[in-house]
């Protein structure tokens, strides 16, 4: 009975609103930050998968065994603290006592954005490969080399049904910035876990943070379902 | 004499282990009509594929206006390749039209972007093409938004602005419905008319004998008999041309011996 009496929603709301806010924003910049990454590595490794360049190919299958065989969490943490060690001791070998360190939000959002990368990549692939091949050869035979024909004809075709999961993927981000309060980056869920072990107001604090997230995340999901309906319609 | 457009010399192609082209020469000169025939996998659809190298050769090589694809060394560069393929048109038997695109947006975009062309330049081109092939009503339509027909005679208004100096046509009309198959004709007869160098893979064998200046017939990869049309449908020399010109002549005979 005591925990009832004790629930506070008013003060942590109060508290903890202008604080979600500024997480909010932090969180968002991630996002955004991270789906650039994640898009223009997702169209690199993509493409690279379909050159004609076995070596190339062989390099990127593993890269991406990698990626999509290790939590994420795994590796933002090891983005934080491993990367710059790594990097650091390869550029001394040319400049003697050279320290590379990443601020949190940089090694979040390469982070976010090299997992994701992966994943769109596939996306990406995929919806590449399933343009038909005469509209490459009817490019090639009007002259086009193949690389004009990829990019003028193949992939605005290919972004199309691209997009639409293009937008789960970015409402999937959002949730998964709460993982770089690992890390430290100061976005919503630190900020909340900060307030709760300083006030005890435990239910409070986390309920309302996860109410943020569906603030968030509903409207875009619905947006998202929106424009997939809009492009299938414009066929 | 006119000069030679297309020299293809011991051409060869071979997909893994099959070979489909076993040494082909071949010869056409400048305002010429080739038409080939020949039963489906003879081999006809990947020779002219092989004219502006869609296909690559295995072995042996082809020449556009003295111009090879590849040079001696049978070295491939890709810009040089695309470069001689803006001289030869193809119209395809699915027509490939781009989709996201409307038929004067599908007709202008290589003229931009290969032939570098300013907008308003590409457009009045494209007009005047659309215009000649009779869908100057159905310029802002999209591929979907037309017939199997339209979207033919599209696909052959995009090849023409590029203004090519020889025209490939592989099954132009077999896709398509047999009440539309005339309108793709009118244009492609036209064309025929005006001096355009072509080379036509058909199953339409009354269209063959007219429009054509040379029939081409072809069995497993090879030339077995080319011909005058008049010639080649009425006086046939070999038994397999023959044979096939009775087939496609009396397809009733066919389907009893199906059946």
């Amino acid at each position: 009975m005591d925990i009832i009496q004790n629930l506070d929603f008013g003060a942590a709301l109060h508290d903890l609103t202008p604080m979600l806010w500024s997480g909010l924003w932090i969180a968002l910049e991630a996002t955004i930050c991270g789906f650039i990454i994640a898009f223009v590595l997702g169209t690199v490794i993509a493409i690279g998968r379909i050159s004609k360049s076995k070596i190339l190919r062989g390099v990127l299958v593993v890269f991406l065994e990698i990626i999509r065989g290790t939590p994420l969490l795994v590796q933002l943490v090891y983005m934080y603290y491993v990367a710059p060690l790594l990097i650091s001791l390869v550029v001394q070998i040319w400049t003697p006592g050279y320290q590379l360190s990443f601020s949190p939000f940089i090694a979040g959002a390469l982070g976010l954005g090299i997992n994701y990368g992966c994943y769109l990549s596939e996306v990406i692939r995929a919806s590449i490969l399933s343009v038909d091949r005469g509209q490459t050869e009817a490019a090639l035979a009007l002259g086009y080399t193949s690389r004009q024909s990829l990019w003028s004809i193949v992939i605005p075709q290919a972004t199309r049904s691209a997009v639409p999961v293009f937008g789960n993927y970015l409402v999937m981000m959002i949730k998964d910035t709460s993982l770089l309060a690992f890390i430290t980056v100061n976005e919503l869920l630190l900020r909340a876990q900060t307030y709760a072990s300083q006030t005890f107001l435990t239910i409070e604090s986390y309920t309302i943070l996860a109410i943020a997230y569906l603030i968030i995340s509903l409207p875009l999901a619905q947006l998202m379902g929106l424009l997939e309906r809009r492009l299938a319609k414009r066929g | 004499m006119a000069k030679t457009m297309i020299e293809v010399e011991k051409l060869h192609k071979s997909f893994g282990e099959n070979e489909i082209l076993k040494g082909l020469d071949i010869e056409i000169k400048q305002g010429e009509k080739v038409v080939i025939i020949g039963p489906s996998g003879s081999g006809k659809s990947t020779f002219l594929r092989c004219l502006n190298y869609l296909e690559e050769p295995t072995s042996g090589r082809v020449k556009i206006e003295g111009h090879y694809f590849v040079d001696p060394h049978g070295k491939y560069n890709e810009k040089h390749i695309a470069s001689l393929r803006t001289e030869v048109g193809m119209v395809f038997q699915r027509f490939n039209l781009f989709p996201n695109m409307t038929a004067i947006e599908n007709v202008m975009a290589a003229q931009i972007k290969i032939r570098k062309k300013s907008k308003e330049e590409a457009k009045k081109t494209a007009e005047k093409y659309l215009i000649k092939v009779g869908l100057g009503e159905r310029m802002d339509h999209y591929p979907r938004q037309l017939s199997g027909g339209q979207q033919q005679r599209v696909a052959i208004a995009r090849a023409l602005a590029m203004e090519p100096k020889v025209m490939l046509f592989d099954e132009a009309t077999s896709a398509l419905d047999p009440e539309l198959v005339g309108e793709v004709l009118n244009v492609i007869r036209d064309l025929a008319r005006e001096g355009m160098t072509m080379v036509l893979v058909t199953h339409e064998m009354r269209f063959a004998e007219e429009v054509g200046d040379r029939i081409i017939f072809m069995d497993k990869g090879v030339i077995v008999e080319e011909g005058h049309p008049k010639e080649f449908f009425h006086h046939p020399k070999h038994e397999r041309t023959k044979a096939f010109i009775n087939k496609v002549e009396h397809p009733e005979l066919l389907k009893e011996n199906v059946n």
